[in-house]
């Protein structure tokens, strides 16, 4: 994934008129399904990414679908951004009601699918990652609130959890309902707990837990091969939850391009 | 003797006043480069389609969608 391509500033001021879905591919089986009918490569098979344009419905196809925006919309190199942005204020402009913040109602929390996935997706991004554990529904409208604020929007990864089991998984040793703030490890298989805050921590004190964490967080830079590299040679390790189908995106420990994995989760 | 020297420390005197500005100019734009690529105004992704498709509906704007696996050779933390 470009991530340059995706912190342009015109496409971040583009995307506040669409809402925007990143899937994680391969992590969701009805989700894979659904992408493989929007896009595949020459291979036939779901690839490693996929690209597209929908109605607010989700049924019909506002743009044509493709691995990449560059691949959906063309656009020399350094001005995808700019491209991309076009496409997307024309698209904007046929739907009225988007850029409309008289909705009624707050958008709920920008979750991953769970604990695993979002804070895998945090060190993805370089970003902390948030979780809801085990709070009512007027609390996680507040935490939404917040987040839906111009301030947080798309610097955290967010999840929601009741399960206590899911944080002791991540590392967080005394699991307890509340809101914990945590950062990321290189690989985004252990969190370390910034901070906690009670399951009725007032907005103000969300906020400033929140702004403390974007202070805190030093985003270092990542070079895919020599992560890879790194992370083979350490042994992290990650098992997708469907296939991985993607011809130049081998499984774990296949050095081989253009294998495909026996079966489900990386061969096992 | 004392003369000799003069030349010498006048051209080390002139060289380090030389750099002297370049050196203290360089952490301040570091800094304001690190800052912007530091708090970058985000995409606000929805991690689910179920997520998304919810706040399409509420909302009435189309949907941008991406997909893109958080994991490299079996690798996680990388896109």
């Amino acid at each position: 994934m470009d991530r340059s391509l995706w912190s342009d500033p015109v496409v971040v001021e583009a995307s506040r008129n669409f809402v925007c879905a990143r899937l994680a591919t391969y992590e969701d089986e009805t989700e894979g399904k659904m992408l493989e009918q929007i896009y595949r490569g020459r291979s036939g098979e779901l690839e490693n990414t996929v690209f597209v344009i929908l109605s607010p419905d989700g049924k019909k196809r506002l743009s044509n679908a493709g691995r990449t925006p560059r691949m959906v919309f063309g656009g020399a190199t350094g001005w995808e951004g700019t491209v991309l942005a076009l496409e997307m204020e024309l698209v904007s402009r046929k739907y009225p009601s988007s850029g409309d913040t008289d909705a009624k109602g707050t958008p709920a929390l920008p979750i991953a699918k769970d604990v695993r996935l979002a804070l895998n997706i945090a060190a993805c991004d370089r970003t902390p990652m948030v979780i809801a554990s085990g709070l009512d529904e007027d609390q996680l409208k507040k935490i939404a609130s917040s987040c839906w604020t111009e301030r947080f929007m798309g610097k955290f990864s967010w999840a929601l959890t009741d399960q206590m089991e899911s944080l002791k998984a991540v590392g967080i040793e005394k699991p307890a309902a509340g809101i914990w703030i945590t950062q990321p490890d290189r690989f985004g298989l252990k969190a370390e707990v910034i901070s906690r805050l009670d399951p009725d921590a007032s907005s103000e004190k969300i906020e400033k837990a929140l702004d403390e964490a974007l202070a805190l967080n030093r985003p270092g830079t990542k070079h895919s091969r020599d992560h890879v590299r790194s992370g083979e040679r350490l042994g992290k390790k990650w098992e997708t939850e469907i296939p991985v189908t993607d011809p130049g995106l081998p499984p774990a420990g296949d050095r081989t391009p253009g294998s495909r994995p026996p079966s489900r989760r990386g061969g096992e | 003797m004392t003369c000799s020297w003069k030349p010498l420390v006048i051209l080390v005197l002139l060289l380090t006043a030389a750099v002297r500005p370049e050196v203290s100019e360089v952490p301040s734009s570091t800094t304001t480069a690190t800052d912007q690529e530091q708090y970058p105004a985000g995409v606000a992704w929805f991690g689910t389609w179920e997520g998304a498709l919810a706040e399409a509906s509420r909302t009435g704007k189309p949907i941008l969608l991406l997909s893109a696996a958080p994991q490299c050779r079996g690798v996680p933390g990388i896109w």
